[in-house]
């Protein structure tokens, strides 16, 4: 077939790839700025940064679930508590080294993932949301009944001893940047690789990726064992990043924390936008200790502004634009 | 046509299908043999689409039976189908937005890739080298229907015409045995079209069962070895494109009604 013919119909964006250069460089600048905080920032700010990286892990395996898959998980807090847990009891329980224990969560998360996913594999929209729902708030029941095990109210110490010698908060700050870094690398790769090209497909047109090979029901395990296996992993650094694991860290209310932190990055997996969201609901109750609920209502807030903003404003900007230009292209 | 050498090709049996009490599809029987490109016509709604779902595993008849090679597709899935080799375009288009024009024609190869999870989030040489050959394929297969330089374009910002030739490519690039096409002239100029056919008769072999519902009545005419004509859920003919053209209950119910 003739490249004249389709040539009239349509061609590159002029100057498409510029934004993804600038976002690149934007995340290559801000991880080379993270990697000099322990040295040059007071030590509160270091662990807030550790805090909000492991975080941002969080926020990334709920954006997976909403850019794979379509979905809402309000459910995230049961896959980091496992992760979380997972650590600490190994650790303080059978001393096993902090790197086996990241491990042991990741695929633990990763099997809690599917076992959640294989009976709701049929399920979307509002009916999957309150499936996760369920999830999320049996958390802290479970993590106080099995007291003996997860040390009730008060929780379990984790020691930030993986490296003799190196004092905590620096491991700690590390050990969060690390793995933050591995998580975006890894979905960044999984993007362009023949499931993330699957799971887009099957995003927008269920019954084409099912024509080729894709079932809905390998898209929601596969999904759920993605997000799952990150929440448990960043549950993970996050116990090891926050010293602590306790059943007031992973209610239900940490995954709506962990949904806002994914709204405001607007869903994204790169790098500097995960991170953002991550910052952001760690810092901000930090910052607004003393006014207490303001920073639920600063939450419900800007959650409606970016909704409203990304989906009817700028939308409707965008086509007022294109309107304004197919005149002026006409006349 | 050298059957005994390439398989039986693509065969329904006494297909039935309906939706609560509407009948969709009754009793077709239709032979798709490899080396002929078969047409499949009919009014709006006479269960075109839905006899491609049922080929494709989308839709479960419910009764009669279909066979690939003389191998039978009962209980078979559509994912599993698609290994077999069943491959097709849509009625809608049905790209993702989010992707490359070349990323959506790659994924025409996901069901022969061998690539895994770990080569989905590592960093491991053979996912690199799977990648690249999946790449290449779908440049390979943009280059046959001449879109080659739209590859890293994203398909949300492609003319509606040209995505057309996007799923063509995609359906073809993993090299089926069975190509369906459901209205792949659909929104495309004539001088698209007349490039369209040029394609497909290029693409056309003696192993390929290839079918193809168009409205296009030029196109058909043109390209197609043997044409069927369904109406209401019911096969009513079946022959050359000349033996189609001279039935008179066709005429009656579908080209004289075009003419109307």
């Amino acid at each position: 077939m003739s490249e004249s013919t389709l040539s009239r119909t349509a061609g590159p964006t002029p100057n498409a790839g510029l934004g993804d250069r600038l976002t690149r460089l934007l995340d290559v600048a801000l991880l080379l700025l993270l990697l000099v905080v322990p040295w040059v920032a007071p030590s509160f700010w270091t662990y807030i940064l550790a805090l909000s990286l492991a975080n941002a892990i969080g926020v990334l395996s709920v954006s997976v679930v909403i850019r794979y898959a379509g979905e809402v998980s309000i459910g995230q807090n049961f896959f980091i508590a496992v992760g979380a847990y997972a650590v600490a009891i190994l650790q303080a329980r059978l001393g096993v080294p902090f790197p086996v224990g990241v491990a042991f969560g990741t695929l633990l998360g990763c099997v809690m993932g599917l076992a959640f996913a294989w009976p709701s594999r049929k399920l979307s929209g509002v009916y999957l949301s309150v499936a996760t729902l369920a999830l999320g708030l049996c958390v802290p029941e479970l993590l106080l009944h099995w007291t003996d095990i997860t040390g009730g109210f008060e929780g379990i110490n984790v020691k930030p001893n993986l490296v003799a010698g190196v004092p905590g908060g620096i491991q700690q700050f590390y050990v969060a940047l690390g793995g933050f870094a591995i998580v975006v690398i890894a979905l960044a790769r999984f993007r362009h690789s023949r499931y993330g090209i699957a799971l887009l497909t099957a995003r927008h047109h269920a019954k084409a990726a099912e024509a080729f090979g894709m079932p809905l029901a390998s898209v929601r395990l596969l999904v759920f064992a993605l997000s799952a296996g990150i929440a448990g992993f960043g549950g993970s650094i996050l116990a090891f990043a926050s010293s602590t694991v306790s059943p007031n860290s992973f209610t239900f209310w940490s995954s709506v924390y962990l949904l806002v932190g994914s709204v405001v990055c607007l869903y994204s997996t790169k790098p500097s936008a995960a991170f953002f969201g991550g910052l952001f609901i760690t810092l901000l109750p930090q910052l607004l200790s003393d006014y207490g609920e303001l920073v639920e209502i600063i939450y419900g807030f800007t959650l409606f502004v970016v909704i409203y903003l990304f989906n009817i404003v700028l939308p409707h900007l965008q086509a007022a634009i294109r309107r304004k230009q197919a005149r002026n292209g006409h006349g | 046509m050298d059957m005994a050498n390439h398989g039986a090709g693509l065969v329904a049996k006494e297909i039935k299908l309906a939706f609560g009490g509407l009948q969709v599809l009754n009793n077709v029987s239709v032979s798709f043999p490899p080396g002929v490109i078969t047409g499949l016509i009919g009014p709006n709604g006479a269960g075109k689409t839905s006899f491609f779902n049922c080929l494709t595993g989308l839709y479960r008849p419910n009764s009669g039976d279909i066979s690939l090679d003389g191998r039978a597709l009962k209980g078979v899935s559509a994912s599993r189908r698609a290994r077999l080799g069943i491959s097709r375009t849509f009625q809608h288009v049905a790209l993702s937005p989010e992707l490359s024009v070349a990323e959506n024609v790659q994924f025409g190869l996901h069901a022969s890739r061998k690539s895994g999870l770990a080569d989905a989030l590592l960093p491991l040489p053979s996912a690199w080298s799977d990648r690249e050959e999946s790449r290449h394929k779908a440049i390979e297969a943009l280059s046959l229907v001449g879109l080659s330089h739209l590859a890293d374009v994203p398909a949300g910002g492609v003319a509606p015409g040209t995505l057309r030739l996007v799923e063509l490519a995609r359906a073809m690039v993993g090299r089926p045995r069975v190509l369906l096409l459901d209205e792949p002239a659909a929104g495309l100029n004539s001088s698209e079209t007349k490039d369209l056919v040029q394609t497909l008769r290029q693409i056309a072999s003696r192993e390929l069962v290839m079918v193809v519902v168009e409205h296009d009545m030029d196109l058909i005419m043109q390209i197609c070895d043997v044409i069927n004509v369904l109406n209401f859920g019911t096969l009513i003919a079946a022959g050359t494109p000349a033996e189609v053209q001279a039935n008179p209950l066709v005429a009656e119910v579908y080209l004289g009604a075009a003419d109307d």
